[in-house]
Parts: C-alpha cells; sequence; structure tokens
C-alpha cells in the first residue's frame, strides 16, 4: 500500500526532508565555527533538527503511522521511555564521583 | 493466509513446533543465542581489562576459551533458528495470540521487542555521555579561567578535563578549510562525518524502496527479483562507505586534492592520551595538558558500538542481496525486507543522534 505525503509518496518525501535537514544541520555548524550564531542557537538547531529527523525516519520509513498495527507498536516504542527517564535521571544527571561511593561489591576493582 | 491448511508440520528436532494449531512459533533458539551472548561476553570482558594504573589494557588469554564456546554457542542459536525457519522463507506469518499485539504478525512484534532492548543499550551510552559532558569541566572554560578550576582549584597537568570528538571534527581546531558552503567555511575533518550522515539516510531510503519493490505484484518475477537485489546491493555499498569513512576518520586520515585531514588517532584523540597539550582557542601559546581519556573513551565507545550494528547489518544484507539475485523475494514474502528495515532504519535513527551530539556540538 502506498501512502502519500500532500499528494506525493510519502517515502520520497520524507527522505527529500531529511535530506534537507541534514544540509541545514551541518550549515548550522559551519556558521557556529564561524561565530556567525551563538552556542546556545546551535545546540536549539541540532535538538529541533535531531527530533524532527527522529520523527520521520520512526513514523515514515519504520511505518509507527499508516499503518493498520501502528499505534500498538507505536505504544511498545515508547515502552523503554520510563526506563530511559530514569536513567536520564539517575545516572546522566548525577555528579561524575558518585560511583567513587559505591560499596566494593559494585565495582570491578 | 491460511498456510496452516495447506501445509502439514510435524515436530522437529531443531525446536517445538506446533504451528498446524495455531500455536505462536516457538523457538529455543532465542534463549540459547541470550546465553551465548552472555557467556561471550562474560569471556570478552575478563579477556581485556585495565592496569592498576588505569593507563593501560593488559590482554588475557586465559579467557579465550570463554569468548570461543560464547561464540560457538550464539552460533548454534542461530543455526536452530535459521533451520526453523528457512523451510517457509518468509512465506508463512505466525500472528500473535496474546493482548496486547493479537493478530500482529509474531516475527513484527518481536523485531520492535528487540529494537526496544537495543534503544535502551544505546540510552545507557547516551546517558555515561551526558553525565560526563555536564559533570565534567571543558578544557576550553579552564583555559579561559587561567587554567583554574570553577571551584579555584588549580589545573593540574594530567587533570582529566572535556575536550568534545567535535573539537577535533568540526571545530576550530582544524588547519584546513577548503570546502566553503555559500560563503561558511567547513573543516575537512567535518567530510567523513557529514557524507555517512547522508549515506545511513540514502541506505534507509533505499531499503524501503527494495521492500516497496519486493510487494510490487505488476513487475514480472526477473524485473522484480533484479530491482530488489539493485537496492539492496546499493545499501550494502553505502554500509561499506559508512564504515571505511569511519576507519579513515579514526585511525588514516586522508589528503586528496585541496581536502586534508588527519585522523583522530594522529590528533592524538585516544583513549590512553593522558597528557593531550590542549591550545584552545584565543591564549596565544598557552595551553594545559589535558587528560583526554573519559572524552575519548565515551565518543569511542558510542560510535564503535553504532558502528558494530553497522557492521551486523551488513552480514545480513550480503545474505539478502545474496538471496534476491537468485529471486528469493516475491510480494508474499518480502516481509523479510521490512523486518531487516525495521533494524537498519533503527540504525540510521541512533545515527541521527550521534552525530550532532558526537560529531558537531
Amino acid at each position: 500500500m502506498s501512502h502519500t505525503i500532500f499528494g506525493k509518496d510519502a517515502y520520497n518525501m520524507n527522505f527529500a526532508m531529511l535530506m534537507i535537514l541534514t544540509v541545514i544541520e551541518v550549515g548550522a555548524v559551519a556558521a557556529s565555527v564561524q561565530e556567525i550564531i551563538t552556542s546556545q542557537m546551535i545546540i536549539f538547531v541540532l535538538v529541533s533538527i535531531g527530533i524532527v529527523k527522529f520523527l520521520g525516519i520512526a513514523f515514515i520509513f519504520m511505518h509507527l503511522r499508516m499503518e493498520e498495527d501502528s499505534n500498538i507498536l507505536t505504544m511498545t516504542a515508547l515502552f523503554p521511555v520510563f526506563f530511559i527517564g530514569i536513567m536520564i535521571a539517575v545516572i546522566a544527571l548525577t555528579s561524575p564521583a558518585s560511583p567513587d561511593s559505591l560499596p566494593a561489591w559494585c565495582r570491578f576493582w | 493466509m491460511s498456510y496452516d491448511d495447506d501445509h502439514e508440520h510435524h515436530g522437529s528436532p531443531w525446536g517445538p513446533h506446533d504451528w498446524s494449531h495455531g500455536a505462536p512459533h516457538n523457538s529455543w533458539a532465542p534463549i540459547i543465542v541470550s546465553l551465548g551472548i552472555g557467556v561471550f561476553l562474560f569471556g570478552f570482558a575478563s579477556t581485556f581489562a585495565m592496569n592498576e594504573t588505569m593507563d593501560n589494557t593488559i590482554y588475557s588469554a586465559g579467557s579465550l576459551p570463554i569468548v570461543l564456546v560464547g561464540f560457538a554457542i550464539i552460533l548454534s542459536g542461530f543455526l536452530i533458528w535459521w533451520r526453523q525457519d528457512i523451510s517457509f522463507e518468509g512465506h508463512y506469518e505466525p500472528k500473535s495470540s496474546g493482548v496486547p499485539f493479537k493478530n500482529i504478525d509474531i516475527r513484527k512484534v518481536g523485531i520492535w521487542v528487540f529494537l526496544m532492548s537495543e534503544m535502551m543499550v544505546f540510552s545507557t551510552l547516551f546517558s555515561t555521555y551526558i553525565r560526563y559532558r555536564i559533570g565534567t569541566e571543558s578544557c576550553q572554560a579552564i583555559l579561559d579561567n587561567h587554567s583554574t578550576f570553577s571551584n579555584g582549584v588549580p589545573f593540574t597537568p594530567g587533570d582529566a578535563c572535556w575536550i568534545p570528538a567535535s573539537y577535533f571534527i568540526a571545530g576550530s581546531h582544524s588547519e584546513s578549510w577548503t570546502i566553503s558552503l555559500g560563503g561558511f567555511g567547513l573543516p575537512d575533518t567535518l567530510v567523513p562525518g557529514a557524507i555517512n550522515t547522508f549515506a545511513l539516510i540514502i541506505s534507509s531510503f533505499t531499503v524501503v524502496m527494495a521492500l516497496q519493490t519486493a510487494k510490487r505484484e505488476d513487475l514480472d518475477a526477473d524485473e522484480r527479483s533484479r530491482k530488489v537485489r539493485n537496492y539492496l546491493a546499493a545499501t550494502l555499498v553505502l554500509a561499506t562507505l559508512f564504515l571505511t569513512l569511519k576507519m579513515i576518520e579514526w585511525f588514516i586520515g586522508f589528503n586528496i586534492g585541496p581536502f586534508h585531514a588527519p585522523s583522530l588517532m594522529e590528533d592524538g584523540y585516544t583513549i590512553h592520551n593522558t597528557a593531550y597539550p590542549f591550545a584552545g582557542s584565543g591564549h596565544g601559546e598557552e595551553h594545559l595538558t589535558a587528560n583526554l581519556r573519559l572524552s575519548a573513551s565515551t565518543f569511542y565507545v558510542a560510535t564503535g558500538t553504532h558502528g558494530a550494528h553497522v557492521f551486523g547489518g551488513m552480514v545480513a544484507l550480503s545474505y539478502m542481496t545474496f538471496k534476491a539475485h537468485k529471486g528469493g523475494y516475491s510480494p508474499s514474502n518480502a516481509v523479510s525486507i521490512e523486518y531487516f528495515g525495521l533494524y537498519w532504519h533503527f540504525v540510521d535513527l541512533v545515527w541521527v543522534l550521534v552525530f550532532p551530539a558526537f560529531y558537531l556540538y
């Protein structure tokens, strides 16, 4: 079954969008290196484009939208988000020195 | 599809089959493969360890037999899996019978569960990256602060501070600026990573085109097989390009016409470098003698794990291209390409996050 976006083939449209966004991404970094845009701006640009590209691949190429079983598979794909949230909260945002205070049985040395 | 009505299924020494009664496709293979991976990783972790001072790797051949046993168990698990499925060549799709996946192709559910476990693997790597990136002071900030940490402690040569890979790849470190994008200079060192990003996106597209073509009933079998083979071969070529450029970026560097870039190793961005002379920007002759192990190991483990997944995909792609060449795909068994495609898009998806996080910022 072939799906469309704005009357065009969904795969082709998604592919074109991904290519254009990647060009913008690389161009934005070049602008950042030349100090044309600030470091805060480059973080915003990279995160925004990353999210859009992520969703484009997941929804169109991986069929998390537009198929009969899309909803339940989207829920399956979202399941680890809970654990990822815990991981980021507990590991990613803690102090780098935290492992030093772990009991010996948790460590290899 | 009423495949069950048309085919007799007998008990098999390769695993419990009960397809004729509508039961899911039970198999011991995943448990055997999981066991094998556990043994393999246990042996692998014991084979390479850090020394007392944590500045070098110790190789211990004593654990090599465990590695080989683990590898053999993994292979036997895959052999059983392959043997169970090969007779159907993807024409038969057992449906899941339990809530919440009732009536969804069970292999599709399996692939998604597998991908979510993969998501957890990469999440650990990203968590580690975020934690160290946020928690370790950047070398540039310390240099700007006259070789002093933000808490006032003076920086001692050999102390750890953070130099992101992007400093070498997309930062002001590069001396070669031959590529111009509408007036913007683009470091040559960024070229392999940028090409790789486009290569993976194009390869995702060629996989969906292979799937779309394999499902087309208006094409005759020969033309369909030829087109599917070509799309899969193109994907394989792009994956090979990806890993080749990765090797060039890490180990070799390049010097082609006006384009020149040293490798990351040549630049000293290694997991063993405890004395990198970081000059930063705007400080003349001033520099820090920085310990790079933290930032370099975070970069190499994350991007290396992704590269290993690309390699795994290449192995599968080689088989699928050969199968397509032999005319093995038709509209009724094209789902095999879809399931591989899910894995491949996931690899692309991870790169979409890895590229900006590790290469650009």
